[in-house]
């Protein structure tokens, strides 16, 4: 392990009590914003007493840092306001929308949830102008954070490996790595975790996170679908940790690695099992980056330029590539100008997660809705739509957004509790 | 004018009025006798649910804590109510004084868990939390009487002797609504309760019981094993009574026999820890300023 890297969990208040009592083995704590801010003042005092004892890094949820729709300046603040609070090391948010707007302009759909905006030009450009904005009013440093997508969007032309390389390359933001969102979408779209790894900007990993989901049957079509929901209520799977590794293997910078645990809340014991799970496996990535480059010194008899021409010809399943941006440029020169059409879809997609007549209707006949939209030019994007996925994420915002979900899901506090 | 030529009724208003003013004076400087040091004790209380327990609640609730985290780890058990049995080899797999204390205790036959207090050993582990969290200045000292208090005695003392001389000088003897106000009044300022906790004390609960608030709700999902430490914790600021009877079972075995409310824990809670005194220390106590059963 790097000296400084570092492991705690993510603050839940039914977990405080296992927290304070094991604080000693924990580096740090994160905290979801949006709770922080309805909680009443004096909780509010406690947590702030709390954070001149251990390190916290404040974790948003409700912004929607990739959207169409920015989100409103006071919002920024009131982080920025929050992270001043709790002498906040870091600031973070999702790649994701969770409001959407009609292009006529009115009221936004508050989704509640996190959703994938369309991966493409204009979505980077978006995203990399709100990181920019939401950076001038946040003194903090503000990483940003892979979402677990059930559904690939309509008028995406990139991958999400692309997309999110592109955003983080051109914004320089560091990148909280949400392991368990990387692998449940590879997993749903029946791809390999560790090449989607390997795809993004490794080297700007600042926080990694970590947490269980669960697998999902959904009828479809007269046929059962299974699907991977990031729900945060189990362990950590094995996979996961696998995945930690090779992030220790090919970013030698510290890491931050944070646990998250959104219900079904085992002992401290447990919690605390896993995060000995994550160490070791922080610390198997690190041997394992040490003996290569030992062994590739070696072979060189120390010359580091002979070294670095040597690290580059190995297998990209032992050391980091650099991100692949050439398969990016390869690609027929993507048009920023769609950002009009992004807001369509941003919209389209909010009614659909949130309104299950209009659901009902697209399954039906989705070339009308679409033609509603005014996205009828869209149409080959319905041949990969996984229309499973796109039940379960309603039926996920649906969830969420439920009362009785009573803080139990930090994102399902989003139209409650945002700022 | 001399007020003690006033007139009877008179001079019974401007008695009245000033033993009040004195009442509200003592009243005014207890509290403000502790005012925040600005020290910070919390985080010593975050793995430390017997002294959490003993500053929310006393003696007693100390008790019964670590009863239930020594019941939950298998060293102990509930037999009846207010009874428990432990063995001895079992001191072997604790390090709290108080547990080593309670087990040793219990080690020998079936005992009464709130009798334990007057166990040598028992009590002198309660007696060393009570004095550290006295000595981090958290709970107010049995023996703390301000000077103020003498004085105000005194003034009251002084009027009430010079008024009656004058009363009698003059030939009256119609003074005994006077000695009667004379006695309430010096009894009120005598046992004025000092609170229990002082602003430091209080502060700590303040803030204990602003990290743990959310728990409350899943106290009832905590179940035995495994939880031990979380359980506890929340049980020491919350009260065992939050935990679920169907996961353990011998709560009611274990609870203290005047259940004291948490939000009254700040005063009247001294009413329950001096309870748990030894006998002499029970009279001592007087309602306030004791805090336990420190000797």
């Amino acid at each position: 392990m790097a000296a400084e890297d570092r492991f705690g969990l993510g603050w839940r208040g039914p977990l405080a009590a296992g927290i304070l009592t094991t604080l000693e083995q924990l580096d740090c704590l994160e905290l979801i914003a949006e709770q922080y801010a309805h909680l009443p003042s004096e909780q509010q005092r406690a947590l702030r007493y709390l954070s001149k004892h251990i390190p916290i890094s404040l974790h948003g949820v409700s912004l929607g840092l990739a959207g169409s729709t920015p989100p409103a300046a006071a919002r920024i603040e009131k982080l920025a306001r929050l992270g001043d609070e709790l002498q906040a090391e870091t600031l973070s948010e999702h790649l994701a929308f969770v409001r959407a707007a009609p292009i006529e302009g009115g009221a936004p759909i508050e989704i509640g949830h996190l959703a994938a905006p369309p991966r493409n030009c204009a979505s980077v450009e978006r995203a990399c102008e709100q990181l920019q904005a939401v950076q001038r009013i946040c003194d903090r440093p503000l990483l940003v954070e892979n979402i677990p997508s059930l559904i690939t969007p309509l008028g995406s032309h990139l991958t999400e490996g692309q997309w999110l390389s592109r955003i983080l390359q051109q914004s320089a933001a560091p990148f909280l790595l949400d392991l368990e969102n990387l692998y449940a979408n590879a997993l749903n779209r029946g791809e390999n975790p560790t090449e989607r790894l390997l795809e993004l900007p490794l080297e700007q990993v600042h926080t990694i996170h970590l947490s269980g989901g669960t697998w999902v049957d959904i009828a479809w079509q007269q046929t059962n679908q299974r699907r991977f929901l990031d729900d945060h209520r189990q362990d950590v799977p094995t996979a996961v940790f696998a995945l930690l590794t090779t992030v220790a293997t090919h970013a030698p910078q510290n890491l931050t690695v944070i646990i998250e645990r959104d219900g079904n809340y085992p002992a401290m014991d447990h919690l605390l099992a896993q995060l000995s799970q994550a160490k070791a496996a922080v610390a198997r990535g690190r041997a394992q980056a040490r003996l290569i480059t030992s062994s590739v010194l070696k072979h060189t008899g120390g010359d580091a330029r002979a070294s670095k021409v040597i690290f580059q010809r190995l297998p990209s399943d032992i050391i980091f590539q650099p991100a692949d941006n050439t398969s990016v440029q390869k690609l027929a020169p993507l048009d920023t100008s769609n950002a009009a059409d992004n807001k369509r879809i941003e919209y389209l997609l909010a009614q659909l997660f949130c309104d299950a007549k209009l659901q009902h209707l697209f399954i039906q006949n989705p070339l009308a809705l679409l033609a509603h939209a005014n996205l009828g030019h869209l149409a080959e994007d319905l041949n990969t739509m996984d229309w499973a996925g796109l039940l379960l994420m309603a039926r996920s915002v649906a969830a969420k957004n439920r009362p009785s979900n009573n803080g139990q899901d930090k994102t399902g506090e989003i139209n409650e509790h945002a700022f | 004018m001399f007020p003690f030529n006033l007139a009877g009724p008179h001079f019974l208003i401007f008695y009245t009025a000033l033993g009040l003013a004195l009442i509200v004076l003592n009243w005014q400087y207890l509290r403000r006798h502790t005012k925040p040091s600005g020290a910070d004790h919390t985080k010593a209380f975050f793995n430390a649910p017997y002294s959490l327990a003993f500053l929310n609640r006393g003696a007693d609730h100390c008790l019964s804590i670590c009863a239930f985290n020594l019941i939950d780890r298998g060293l102990m058990t509930a037999n009846a109510a207010d009874r428990v049995s432990s063995q001895a080899l079992h001191t072997k797999q604790v390090s709290h004084p108080l547990e080593h204390a309670l087990i040793q205790y219990a080690a020998t036959n079936t005992k009464a868990l709130f009798a334990a207090k007057r166990d040598n050993k028992v009590k002198a582990a309660l007696n060393a939390i009570h004095t550290t969290l006295c000595d981090d200045g958290l709970l107010t000292r049995r023996t703390f009487f301000p000077a103020i208090k003498l004085i105000s005695l005194g003034i009251l003392g002084l009027v009430t002797a010079i008024k009656i001389a004058v009363a009698l000088s003059h030939g009256h003897n119609n003074i005994q609504l006077l000695i009667l106000l004379a006695i309430i009044f010096l009894l009120v300022l005598i046992f004025i309760p000092a609170p229990r906790l002082t602003a430091d004390g209080e502060d700590t609960l303040s803030l204990m019981r602003g990290l743990l608030a959310q728990l409350q709700g899943r106290m009832q999902e905590l179940k035995p094993g495994g939880f031990t430490q979380e359980a506890s914790l929340a049980a020491a600021l919350f009260g065992l009574g939050g935990l679920s009877r169907e996961h353990f079972p011998y709560l009611g075995l274990i609870t203290p026999p005047v259940a004291v409310s948490s939000a009254a824990s700040s005063d009247s809670g001294s009413s329950s820890s001096c309870s748990s005194c030894s006998s002499s220390d029970s009279s001592s106590c007087g309602g306030g300023g004791c805090g336990g059963c420190g000797s």
